[in-house]
């Protein structure tokens, strides 16, 4: 009879733990570490000038905007340039400061830093049109159906992130930034969306990570850099924050949240936090050279600038 | 007529005065110096001015980027 009670209170244990630890993504990472697989653009050859955005598809391929050159490029697997398209100038598919990239399916998502709007294009680099926005554009997710997650910032109003569907219609709207640290661009932010449509922020001049619900609601909010207050210049009586604290926020296939720190991180612009749904610190590592952004395709291979982004790297991600 | 005329004018010089703010703001990408200068530039620029806050809001994301993509240190 006992032996049956013990049996049953095991059974009963791992009913209940067993799925929140997969929940969890099986959270055992102690240690995370890249391994470098593919490299392009070097200082001898004319692949990248700048690039600033990178997106990928479910077939390797790998897309970048090049801020230099004013275009948007499409890279084979390995790393073989098989398209550009795009100018300098202010047409349809032409940029003056082309910056965020994104892609769902067979679209790919561009942002040009002046434009009120997102451009799109098909996996073959044509344009196909430009998607409205009410403000200008500081980070983009593709949520899939030809939805789109965009960050947008006020002078007066604080910055929101809103959903807009394919004709640019405002779905949903909520305003991350709240609480002690508001000022003029203390609302500067990354994000990104998991599969439950849940959004983790990464804030440029605050240090502050956060997971929202897409209705709004914070479910956490963490610190990892030990700064209350960041320091601030003042540039022609504008009081603006100078150092940076994250500035991407990306997400692997086990729903692991990697951040990349600012300067205020230890290695500026190279440390990698990796935490987990619930925002606990599993490890951290560090990016061999600075970046300013963070990409994690479906494979768990992650993209990050190097040679001031003459160079793209891909890393396979390395887990223990 | 004449005030078709009047709103056609005033509506060319709107058209002029956004494409030359647009050309005026990519100082912050084309432009070498620290994103503090590069502020300041974009904040003196009459272009700027002319449109009050949504001239500074072009020049604080014009920051925002820098810090982020362009400025070393940052």
């Amino acid at each position: 009879m006992n032996m049956r009670r013990i049996f049953m209170g095991f059974f009963f244990a791992a009913l209940v733990l067993g799925p929140a630890y997969a929940a969890g993504g099986g959270d055992a990472v102690r240690k995370v570490g890249l391994e470098e697989v593919l490299s392009i653009g070097g200082l001898d050859d004319q692949a990248l000038f700048q690039w600033t955005g990178v997106a990928t598809d479910g077939a390797g391929n790998i897309y970048v905007l090049d801020a230099m050159d004013f275009s948007l490029k499409k890279f084979g697997p390995d790393g073989r340039l098989l398209k550009k398209a795009g100018r300098k100038g202010q047409g349809p598919g032409e940029f003056m400061a082309p910056r965020l990239l994104a892609c769902s399916g067979e679209r790919l998502y561009a942002t040009d830093q002046n434009v009120f709007g997102v451009y799109v294009f098909d996996r073959e680099l044509r344009f196909l049109g430009k998607i409205p926005c009410p403000s200008l554009i500081l980070a983009l997710a593709a949520l899939g159906d030809g939805r789109l997650a965009v960050a947008v910032m006020g002078m007066a109003s604080p910055g929101k992130v809103l959903v807009l569907d394919a004709d640019g219609r405002v779905l949903s709207e909520f305003i991350p930034a709240e609480g002690p640290g508001k000022g003029i661009l203390m609302d500067s932010m990354s994000f990104a969306q998991d599969k439950d449509g849940q959004f983790y922020v990464a804030y440029l001049f605050r240090d502050s990570v956060e997971k929202w619900t897409r209705e709004g609601n914070r479910l956490w909010s963490k610190a990892f850099l030990g700064q209350k207050k960041i320091a601030t210049t003042e540039v022609q009586s504008l009081a603006l924050p100078s150092e940076t604290c994250f500035k991407d926020v990306a997400l692997d296939a086990f729903g692991h949240v990697f951040v990349l720190g600012g300067k205020l991180s230890k290695h500026p612009s190279r440390d990698v936090y990796v935490l987990d749904k619930y925002g606990a610190l599993l490890a951290t590592f560090t990016l061999p050279e600075p970046s300013h952004c963070l990409h994690i395709d479906g494979r768990n291979y992650l993209y990050a600038r190097a040679n001031d982004g003459i160079t793209l790297k891909k890393y396979k991600i390395l887990y223990d | 007529m004449r005030a078709l005329n009047r709103k056609i004018g005033k509506a060319t010089a709107a058209a002029l005065i956004f494409v030359s703010l647009f050309l005026g703001l990519q100082a912050f990408a084309l432009r070498g110096g620290t994103c503090e200068e590069a502020l300041s530039r974009c904040l003196d620029d009459v272009f700027t001015q002319a449109f009050g806050s949504f001239g500074m809001v072009y020049c604080a994301i014009g920051f925002a980027f820098c810090k982020r993509y362009i400025d070393p240190a940052g």
